[in-house]
């Protein structure tokens, strides 16, 4: 392994960079135009509708990009670090597919009782009762195999229950629905839902950022972590608990954008070195900077319906997963 | 038991479609029709005469996404798979050209005659599927009288001059019609320009909400399909972007997906909102 680089110099970049890509992201439109020339007419014959593409369709598709990919690397390098297992990422583990399930069953079942406000509890609840179910079919100390395994089989039971809550949906277009749910996407969605998530993924993150320290104990034995003080139970209650609140709120208004929390954490890694504690910034800097440079990228094609983000970070990480995999092998045969 | 009954069924059809054949030649009219698609349904609910429609699919006893739903409440409805068609002994049945191959082809394998609706894309073409359906049920007049009543219903929603205000018909999935579309051909036809004008082979294209804005469209009119039922497509139209847009900027109207569904002769119900909705514009212009 390379020398670990200064951790601060690590994150300044890291913010500089997250912030370069948050002003692309609002700045550059359809077709990789800078500041569009649409945009600039606009601005000349009506400021006040300009005012309103930029801050209710930009600006809220760049703030989701950089909440949503923040929660997705702070938590794939907890989950990681709690697992003690490089493969483990919310999406592969199944939190995702429960988020979008529980999201799925209050918003086409459930708006006649409640608001829209109801959506992310809906997938909260389904990430937490995703990974309580993986923390009881893996066991105390779960294999690589086991966790994996585990959390393939929650992922398409979960799958495969939002598919059939979507087919038994009165709405019309169940197929497209089911697009949506399972390729996540950051097109048009509006300030109201920032401020819908933002205070689960605020709570999210703290208790994911709370167990740094538990975590680094934690890779030196579960013995060495009681005999330091921390309680494993505890540990886990608010790695899975932060989890399940911020990945559930992010799915619950995106959808299912997979891979970020796998691949983000490993760059870290080889950057920052292996210790948990010093990975959940980076990764969260780093998770939020991929997924507004993977939103920028689904921009680029003009004409036609524009790609889904889910399927842009499917095919970085998919490949990548696969080329992990047979690291592991090598290294753990 | 099954595989007995079932082929006691196959046989049954096969000899009511073959005798029903050989008594009355080619120009016999069918008794027993069976429509197995929302498309096929409209037409037939139409044109067929009272009691021979069997069966239809079961979209066309929905009032939501049909316009005949009123006619068809007495007609039992089908699934559109063989097992719901054969039980009717069906000697002609009515299908979309996009009807599961498998299941035309073993109709036509039974004997049981086949006639197929296409898409329409033009008004013509809309003539066109009436007068095939027509001719198969052996109702020619009633379809010419229908043809002429489709004409005169456009005729009346002809709107143009100078003044040709712009307009997008966008779709609950954030669709947006192109021209050469049924709905395109509409918009135009009431004297709309659509702002979208390139095309493509399904006459739809998807621009975001923030691309809609751009183009500054006079009128945004909506298709709705099935208000009040919760989908991300119609969550897309709840956007407070557009919804400021719309309510501040352009005029709106709402096409109910009832009445373009399968661009039928019942699309002159869109016409007719469209070119009412014309009319008020340019009053409302005159009145400023």
């Amino acid at each position: 392994m390379t020398r670990p680089l200064n951790a601060w110099l690590v994150n300044l970049t890291l913010t500089a960079l997250t912030l370069a890509l948050l002003a692309a992201s609002i700045y550059v439109g359809r077709g990789g135009e800078f500041l569009t020339d649409k945009f600039r007419t606009m601005v000349e014959i009506d400021r006040e509708l300009a005012w309103l593409v930029l801050t209710e369709v930009r600006l809220p598709r760049a703030l989701l990009g950089l909440l949503v990919g923040a929660t997705l690397g702070l938590t794939g390098a907890g989950l990681q670090g709690l697992l003690r297992n490089p493969l483990a990422e919310p999406g592969l583990i199944g939190a995702s597919s429960g988020a979008a399930l529980g999201a799925v069953l209050v918003f086409y079942f459930g708006m006649a009782v409640g608001s829209a406000m109801l959506v992310p509890l809906g997938g909260i609840a389904g990430a937490l009762a995703a990974l309580a179910t993986l923390y009881l079919l893996a066991g105390r100390n779960p294999s690589i195999v086991t966790i994996i395994l585990a959390g393939v089989a929650i992922s398409a039971f979960c799958g495969a229950l939002t598919s059939l809550a979507l087919n038994l949906s009165p709405s019309p277009y169940a197929a497209l629905e089911i697009v949506f749910w399972m390729l996540g996407s950051l097109t048009d969605r509006s300030m109201a839902q920032v401020w819908f998530v933002l205070p689960f993924m605020f709570v999210g993150w703290l208790l994911v950022l709370s167990t740094a320290r538990a975590l680094d104990a934690l890779s030196l034995g579960e013995d060495t972590a009681s005999t330091l003080g921390f309680s494993r139970r505890s540990v886990t209650l608010r790695a899975i608990a932060g989890t399940g609140l911020a990945v559930g709120a992010a799915v619950s208004v995106t959808g299912v954008i997979g891979f970020v929390g796998l691949v983000v954490p490993h760059l870290m890694r080889s950057l920052v070195g292996p210790r948990p504690a010093s990975l959940l910034l980076p990764s969260a800097l780093a998770g939020a900077a991929l997924v507004l440079a993977a939103d920028l990228l689904v921009r680029l094609p003009t004409g036609g319906p524009e790609p889904k983000l889910g399927v842009v970070t499917a095919l970085i990480g998919a490949p990548f997963f696969l080329w992990l995999i047979l690291k592991t092998r090598r290294e753990h045969p | 038991m099954w595989r007995t009954l079932g082929l006691t069924m196959l046989l049954s059809c096969l000899l009511t479609g073959l005798t029903a054949r050989a008594s009355e030649g080619p120009s016999y009219i069918p008794q027993r029709i069976v429509s197995i698609n929302l498309c096929s349904d409209i037409l037939a609910a139409d044109l067929a005469a009272p009691g021979t429609l069997k069966s239809v699919f079961r979209l066309g006893r929905d009032p939501h996404d049909s316009a005949v739903a009123h006619l068809l409440q007495d007609v039992p409805p089908n699934d559109g798979r063989i097992e719901d068609i054969l039980p009717f002994a069906p000697d002609l049945v009515l299908a979309h050209r996009y009807t599961s191959p498998f299941t035309l082809d073993l109709l036509r394998r039974i004997g049981v005659p086949v006639v197929t609706v296409n898409d329409a894309r033009s008004f013509a073409d809309i003539r066109a599927n009436i007068e095939t359906v027509a001719s198969a049920l052996g109702r020619e007049a009633e379809g010419r009288a229908l043809i002429a009543r489709f004409d005169a219903e456009m005729d009346a929603a002809r709107r143009g001059g100078l003044r040709a205000p712009t307009a997008i018909l966008y779709q609950d999935l954030g669709g947006a019609v192109t021209p050469d579309s049924i709905l395109g051909h509409i918009v135009a036809h009431t004297g709309f320009r659509n702002v979208i004008d390139n095309e493509n082979p399904f006459g739809l294209v998807y621009p975001g909400i923030e691309d809609v804005i751009a183009m500054r469209p006079e009128l945004v009119a909506i298709g709705i399909y099935r208000p009040g039922q919760p989908s991300q497509a119609s969550a897309l139209l709840q956007h407070p972007a557009l919804r400021h847009y719309r309510t501040r900027y352009a005029h709106e109207v709402d096409l109910p997906a009832r009445d373009w569904n399968c661009s039928t002769r019942y699309v002159t119900a869109i016409a007719a909102r469209l070119a009412a909705t014309y009319d008020e514009m340019l009053a409302w212009e005159r009145a400023k």
